[in-house]
């Protein structure tokens, strides 16, 4: 739909804040498919990546009312609630047997060319072309959801290695997304 | 502190992205109302991401939308009364104080800057008052402009639903005794949505409200009361097969089965 008018922030806001039918549809218009390519980057299965997009649509919906304002823009809201119901999704017993399953099947009967690559798309683009110690804990932390403590752990360096080279990472980061 | 170093050091990627740790959120929450270039940081990477996102843009299957329809259908509010209007940022002129130094005529100077002052106390008063009617003015321009654009996509919407190649159009004419009425019914036969647009009927005396019936082999079935408040096109119950729709006068909230006598308008499909 070209035509219609685009809303601004304030007022797309104000249209879902009030449960309009016209709130909701521009909404999946306009974001559906930004939000899709962040789920894609953690949920690499697409069927199950449809099953997260559903499930974070209907928690931006319901959950409106927790969107401050003063906090951040609402597209980054919506991407950190995309972001925390993958990573639940992807850590949880049910994904990660169909995903074994999958895999079997895969390698045996080799279903199609799938030329599907998240590391293509969006963010996983940009953390691709990082330092290998950087991207590990973008990797870590943004794709995985571990925290500072617990990367500092798993890597066995220091929590205060972790935090400067966090803070590269994110320098580096910027600097490739200005590009 | 020096603000540019914080601003530079990767706390406000790492902020917007989701990574800090809730003490760094914490202050760098607290930081960004103190110091308007650190906002503006978060802003701008945040408007940056927002535009990779949207470039990025994978469409998702067909049927998500309306799995995540089927599961919020119930919440939805079509009549809006208010459009919240746009917080404006209070910034306010202060008044300038005019501080009388000392010197060789202190009367003369206290005097003039007395009169500096109340001058510029009025000037303040009057500008202030101003600028609250214009502020007023603004949020109700923001209002109307919203509503606009809201009737503006609501109507263009409509359009697409009664072009669609799916949807047929029922003329509905009054029956007899009634022939004043006239109602058409779009029913999109793909998804089985039916919505009414109200060409001509007269306004149903308290208590009572329009009701569309679905005629299925014979028997009606009910397909939603008329909301007497909506305009251009209304949605109601979906219908996947139907020969026929009515519509009857029935009591507030709607009927099991119709009263004929109170049959209005009727069509075949």
């Amino acid at each position: 739909m070209q035509s219609t008018i685009k809303y601004q922030e304030h007022e797309l806001l104000a249209l879902v804040r009030q449960r309009t039918r016209e709130g909701f549809n521009y909404l999946y218009e306009n974001y559906s498919g930004a939000i899709y390519s962040v789920i894609l980057t953690i949920v690499s299965d697409p069927e199950q990546a449809s099953d997260t997009l559903q499930e974070v649509f209907v928690k931006i919906w319901k959950q409106i009312e927790t969107y401050d304002e003063q906090k951040g823009r609402l597209y980054t809201w919506m991407v950190q609630i995309a972001r925390n119901s993958s990573i639940d999704v992807v850590r949880s017993k049910k994904y990660q047997a169909h995903q074994q399953n999958r895999e079997i099947t895969e390698s045996v009967y080799k279903v199609g060319d799938n030329d599907f690559n998240p590391d293509n798309i969006g963010i996983r683009k940009a953390v691709h072309q990082l330092k290998k110690e950087h991207k590990e804990l973008v990797d870590l932390s943004y794709f995985q959801g571990y925290t500072q403590e617990e990367m500092s752990e798993m890597l066995k360096i220091p929590l205060g290695t972790v935090k400067t080279r966090m803070r590269s990472a994110m320098m580096q980061l910027r600097k490739i997304f200005k590009q | 502190m020096d603000i540019q170093e914080y601003i530079l050091s990767g706390i406000v990627e790492q902020f917007v992205l989701g990574l800090c740790s809730s003490e760094e959120e914490q202050e760098i929450l607290r930081l960004r109302k103190i110091h308007p270039a650190i906002n503006a940081a978060i802003f701008d990477f945040e408007l940056l991401m927002e535009s990779d996102g949207l470039a990025n843009a994978v469409a998702p299957p067909t049927a998500a939308k309306a799995a995540i329809l089927n599961k919020i259908e119930n919440s939805f509010k079509d009549n809006i009364t208010e459009i919240a209007p746009v917080q404006i940022q209070e910034n306010i002129p202060s008044i300038p104080v005019y501080n009388a130094t000392k010197n060789n005529w202190p009367g003369y100077v206290a005097a003039a800057a007395i009169i500096l002052f109340i001058a510029n106390a009025i000037g303040s008063i009057v500008l202030y008052n101003k600028y609250t009617s214009v502020k007023g003015a603004y949020a109700l321009l923001q209002k109307e402009n919203t509503q606009a654009k809201l009737k503006f996509n609501s109507l263009y919407a409509d359009v697409e639903r009664m072009s669609n190649k799916s949807t047929q159009r029922i003329d509905m004419p009054g029956v007899a005794g009634r022939e004043e009425s006239l109602v058409t019914v779009f029913w999109n036969r793909e998804t089985s949505e039916v919505y009414l647009f109200k060409n001509n009927l007269p306004t149903p005396e308290k208590g009572k409200q329009y009701q569309l019936w679905a005629i299925v082999d014979g028997q009606p079935v009910d397909a939603g009361m008329l909301a007497a408040d909506c305009e251009g096109l209304c949605k109601l119950k979906s219908i996947p097969n139907a020969q026929a729709f009515a519509i009857t006068l029935e009591k507030e909230g709607g009927s099991p089965t119709p009263t004929m006598s109170e049959m209005y308008v009727m069509g075949t499909t």
